[in-house]
């Protein structure tokens, strides 16, 4: 199992030049009249593991395509590993795990693994990744007996053929359980451990937050956020626990939201929620609502969750949008 | 904090790849083409030798029938063809049918399956394995299935006496050459459709009338006069003439000219469909 072995099991990772492990500019793709990327820019550090999220159709696996050579940009500049996507030099330093994939399931899951070795023409076994993804036990079964989160750790083993730089995973942990999820996350954080760069594009916002280290948020086409897991959060934010409350206190509230400089609030299954009250200002949202006879039973500062955070950029871009003419 | 301000704002220009700003000029097509393709090739091989009697023994089953409903069957009823008895006249049509349905399944639904289906290209062509490595291989595998199955349809008509073993060399490579131009047509067609389905067009639209028209299962001079020279543009007919030359030994100065039209042809349906291939693959 992964957590058996040591750094020293794996290749040492080889330093390309000192420059990051991804840089796009102005980064567009159309195909025909529908703009799939929007003039993106965006950098990916060395060694670093990097969250990409988006609502389905927004340009994730798009780009994901555009960085290991699959796609072509119709306009803009790309860098992988310091040179240019789909050329050989890079493509020797890049591990790929798709999307939707399948094995022949009459095959084993160390012939598949050795398939693509002898596809990526490199030397020496490595078996070993099958252990990393703890499939050491299932190595020499066929492919066809193995789950679905078998499958995808077969993909992720099959990925890290090459002992890439940089690997892209589309969606890794989407067939897992939690506990295949948290071998993953360990995976990842052992990868990262011995220098290696991961783009992980997932839907699982949980693992994202757990995981990465920086991250960037897509939508129609468009970066609209990126940043660490800590900037992207937007905190404090007051959760309060009410009884019956009247359209008008509500109202009231807002009002006193919008002077305050606080986001609009949201009442849902007696829950009210305040956006960016600091926590001296807890007593004067208390007070608007004692005074408009709101029941109080509990109230507390939190941390907005990644996947509020989320649904609020994403919403608000798409409110923008529909806001220009 | 707004999007604005999560905006990465500084993104450091990029260096131009090559001196003076230009981009180094890709190769495309066979020119792009390194010895590469030949892994392809072999995990295409390592997958159906695991196979083996799946992939093998059932495609076998309709040139028997061929040969039995056509050779045995008709053959009953029919006297003598180009002065040799129908079996005799009409196997080497049969070989050459074999090979190109071969050629044509497996880089037909066998190609758009581990294309789309399965990633298996986008896989592999994340490796340093370029496109059009990824097409000759398939390709090539296509044209090794022809191979394998007639030559499994040769040592039944060896058995039968009607074919000596001395010429199978000849007629393999020539199945060989053949089935390298049917895999690339149907890899060309593969690369154009999205999904399945349009196989159809393809297989009863192209591949069995041409059967039909190219001196499989009846000489050319039975077939209307205006026909003649489309048929002779085909160039399956040139392949079946071959193979019948080599069987019944009737090669002469027109089959120099017929190879080099068969040669020639394959060239190119195999840059056209690595070029089609490339634009499906990086898109």
């Amino acid at each position: 199992m992964h957590a058996d072995l040591q750094p020293a099991d794996l290749q040492p990772a080889r330093p390309f030049a000192d420059r990051p492990a991804i840089t796009c500019v102005g980064l567009a793709k159309s195909y025909g009249r529908t703009r799939a990327l929007v003039g993106v820019d965006l950098q990916v550090e060395r060694g670093s593991v990097f969250g990409f999220l988006g609502p389905n159709g927004a340009g994730k696996s798009t780009l994901v395509k555009i960085l290991t050579g699959l796609v072509r940009p119709s306009a803009g500049e790309v860098r992988v590993a310091g040179g240019r996507p789909g050329t050989r030099p890079v493509q020797r330093r890049i591990g790929y795990l798709p999307e939707q994939f399948r094995f022949p399931f009459w095959l084993t899951g160390r012939e598949i693994v050795g398939l693509h070795t002898r596809l990526a023409r490199s030397d020496g076994d490595y078996s070993h990744l099958l252990d990393l993804v703890g499939l050491s036990d299932a190595a020499d079964r066929k492919t066809g007996e193995y789950s679905k989160g078998m499958q995808q750790r077969l993909g992720l083993a099959q990925a890290l053929v090459g002992d890439p730089e940089i690997v892209f995973l589309d969606e890794p942990t989407s067939a897992l359980d939690p506990l295949g999820r948290l071998d993953v996350r360990d995976i990842l954080v052992h990868l990262r451990e011995r220098g290696m760069t991961v783009f992980l594009n997932s839907h699982l916002l949980t693992e994202v937050e757990r995981v990465c280290d920086r991250l960037a948020v897509i939508d129609h086409g468009a970066i609209i956020a990126q940043g660490t897991t800590d900037e992207l959060l937007l905190s404090p934010g007051l959760r309060v626990s009410v009884g019956d409350m009247s359209a008008d206190a509500f109202t009231r509230l807002s009002d006193v939201a919008i002077r305050a400089g606080w986001d609009p609030p949201s009442l849902a299954d007696g829950v009210l929620r305040v956006p960016g009250v600091a926590a001296n200002e807890v007593p004067d949202v208390i007070r608007v609502l004692v005074e408009n006879e709101v029941p109080v039973f509990e109230a507390g500062l939190v941390r907005q969750t990644l996947e509020e955070a989320f649904v609020h950029l994403v919403r608000e871009h798409q409110h923008s949008r529909r806001q220009e003419p | 904090m707004s999007p604005a301000e999560h905006t990465f704002a500084a993104c450091p220009p990029l260096a131009a790849d090559a001196p003076g700003g230009r981009r180094p000029v890709a190769r495309r097509g066979l020119a792009a083409v390194s010895r590469r393709f030949v892994q392809v090739w072999r995990r295409n091989a390592y997958v159906f030798v695991k196979l083996w009697k799946t992939n093998l023994f059932p495609p076998l089953i309709e040139p028997y029938l061929y040969l039995l409903a056509l050779g045995l069957g008709v053959g009953f009823y029919v006297d003598q063809i180009d002065g040799v008895d129908y079996l005799t006249f009409v196997a080497p049509g049969i070989i050459v049918v074999t090979s190109i349905m071969q050629a044509t399944f497996e880089c037909t639904y066998g190609s758009y399956f581990r294309m789309a289906f399965q990633s298996t290209f986008d896989a592999i062509i994340s490796t340093p394995v370029s496109p059009e490595e990824v097409s000759l291989g398939e390709i090539s595998w296509g044209a090794t299935r022809a191979v394998i199955n007639a030559g499994a349809l040769m040592v039944s008509l060896a058995i039968f006496g009607r074919l000596d073993l001395v010429w199978a060399p000849a007629i393999l490579a020539l199945q060989f050459l053949v089935g390298v131009q049917f895999a690339a047509l149907s890899l060309l067609i593969t690369s154009k459709v999205r999904q399945t389905e349009y196989f159809n067009f393809f297989l009863s639209g192209v591949i069995f009338p041409v059967q039909m028209l190219t001196g499989a299962f009846f000489p050319l001079s039975r077939i209307p006069e205006f026909l003649q020279p489309v048929a002779w543009a085909v160039p399956l007919t040139s392949a079946i003439d071959l193979t019948r030359g080599i069987m019944l030994d009737r090669l002469g100065t027109h089959s120099l000219l017929e190879l080099a039209y068969l040669m020639v042809t394959t060239a190119v349906f195999v840059e056209l469909a690595l070029r089609s291939m490339r634009r499906r693959l990086i898109g």
